[in-house]
């Protein structure tokens, strides 16, 4: 119910919610990196965006499918040579664009309730937290090769830059397998 | 009322935020560097972000003190060499724990309402979402900071390494091409 009623939203919204990101982009101060796109550009990245989350209900909203998506946007804003704050703030414009287009939908029609506002918000912040992680690391682990491949930083170093814990090195072939146990005992994954 | 709603939980049920912040520490696999730490300094820093919050709501809820706060935050995190994933992940189950303790319900009907269950969403959101948002440019800077420092990797390095794409870097003024404050 809630996975059909966001397919519905973002389908027939899909323009509106493309035009309000690109209105959002250029009205934020933080934004100054995606300010420097053409007007074209900017709409095909929003546009991509909204498909992208259209496309992941589509298909039955796979975790996986959503972390290998996002991870390559990380690495690939890296190489555009956006900071990492302004990836995750046009992702939150478009988490906000998007609830604002479900409550709006609430207030026009009175069609959605309150249990299923919270299960609309439980979706989408699902969707989103994993972006969120899943472009930190992409977007990490790319700047980390690209200063280990200038070889000027000792691997100490570069071990400093950027801590192990969980994530980079060794460990990162395992650390879907972790997230997805983790995920699934928090809720995070369904 | 959504602000008074959000702030009286951190009030009311703050032993069991920390001790459920504790626990899912406790049992992550994920979370190895809060691991290292005790159960009391563990507990203090789940608490910040909740005692933060309750103090962010009661002020008026504004953005600009909780980036000034979450700034530091991401600063910091770094300093103490926490990835910043980890980082993320913590304040994802932060925003999980407090999720499940809000009360759906209109204050006054003691129904549940759509226009209520919304606000508090948008204002749940906005303060998570950002804290995300400021910690990410709070530990960058750091970061890069750090990086500039070292003379082996010098501000032309960096300039190549994050203007290299797509943008045009003639557009970029020299003095603040990347990494300032956004």
């Amino acid at each position: 119910m809630v996975y059909e009623s966001l397919i519905a939203v973002v389908e027939s919204h899909l323009d509106n919610l493309t035009n309000t990101w690109v209105q959002e982009v250029k009205k934020s101060e933080y934004l100054e990196t995606y300010k420097r796109l053409s007007d074209k550009e900017l709409k095909l990245r929003g546009n991509i965006l909204f498909t992208n989350l259209l496309n992941w209900l589509l298909k039955g909203a796979s975790n996986d499918d959503a972390a290998e998506y996002f991870k390559e946007i990380g690495i690939k804003r890296i190489e555009e040579g956006f900071p990492l704050s302004e990836v995750y703030y046009a992702l939150y414009l478009e988490k906000k664009i998007l609830w604002s287009f479900v409550a709006w939908k609430d207030e026009i029609s009175g069609i959605l309730k309150a249990v299923d506002a919270i299960e609309f918000m439980t979706v989408i912040n699902n969707y989103f937290d994993l972006g969120d992680f899943y472009i930190i690391r992409g977007y990490m682990n790319e700047l980390f090769k690209h200063l280990a491949s200038t070889e000027k930083f000792s691997e100490d170093e570069l071990k400093k830059l950027f801590s192990g814990g969980a994530l980079y090195q060794e460990s990162i072939k395992k650390i879907k397998e972790k997230m997805y146990g983790e995920g699934l005992s928090i809720g995070l994954i369904r | 009322m959504a602000t008074a709603n959000l702030s009286k939980i951190v009030e009311d049920q703050i032993d069991d935020l920390k001790s459920e912040w504790l626990e899912e520490v406790r049992k992550s696999e994920y979370l190895t560097t809060y691991k290292t730490f005790s159960d009391q300094e563990t507990i203090n820093r789940g608490e910040a972000v909740y005692s933060h919050l309750r103090d962010w709501l009661k002020e008026g809820a504004t953005n600009q003190s909780s980036e000034t706060y979450f700034e530091k935050v991401g600063a910091v995190r770094f300093q103490e060499r926490f990835p910043l994933t980890e980082v993320h992940y913590a304040i994802y189950l932060l925003k999980k724990i407090f999720w499940n303790k809000i009360d759906w319900r209109d204050k006054v009907t003691g129904a549940f309402e759509t226009s209520n269950a919304t606000k508090i969403m948008n204002v749940f959101n906005d303060y998570f979402d950002l804290a995300s948002f400021s910690i990410t440019k709070g530990y960058f800077n750091e970061l890069l900071e750090s990086i500039s420092e070292d003379k082996k990797f010098s501000k032309e390095d960096l300039k190549q390494l994050l203007t290299k794409g797509k943008l045009d870097p003639e557009v970029l003024e020299d003095d603040e091409f990347i990494w300032r404050h956004v």
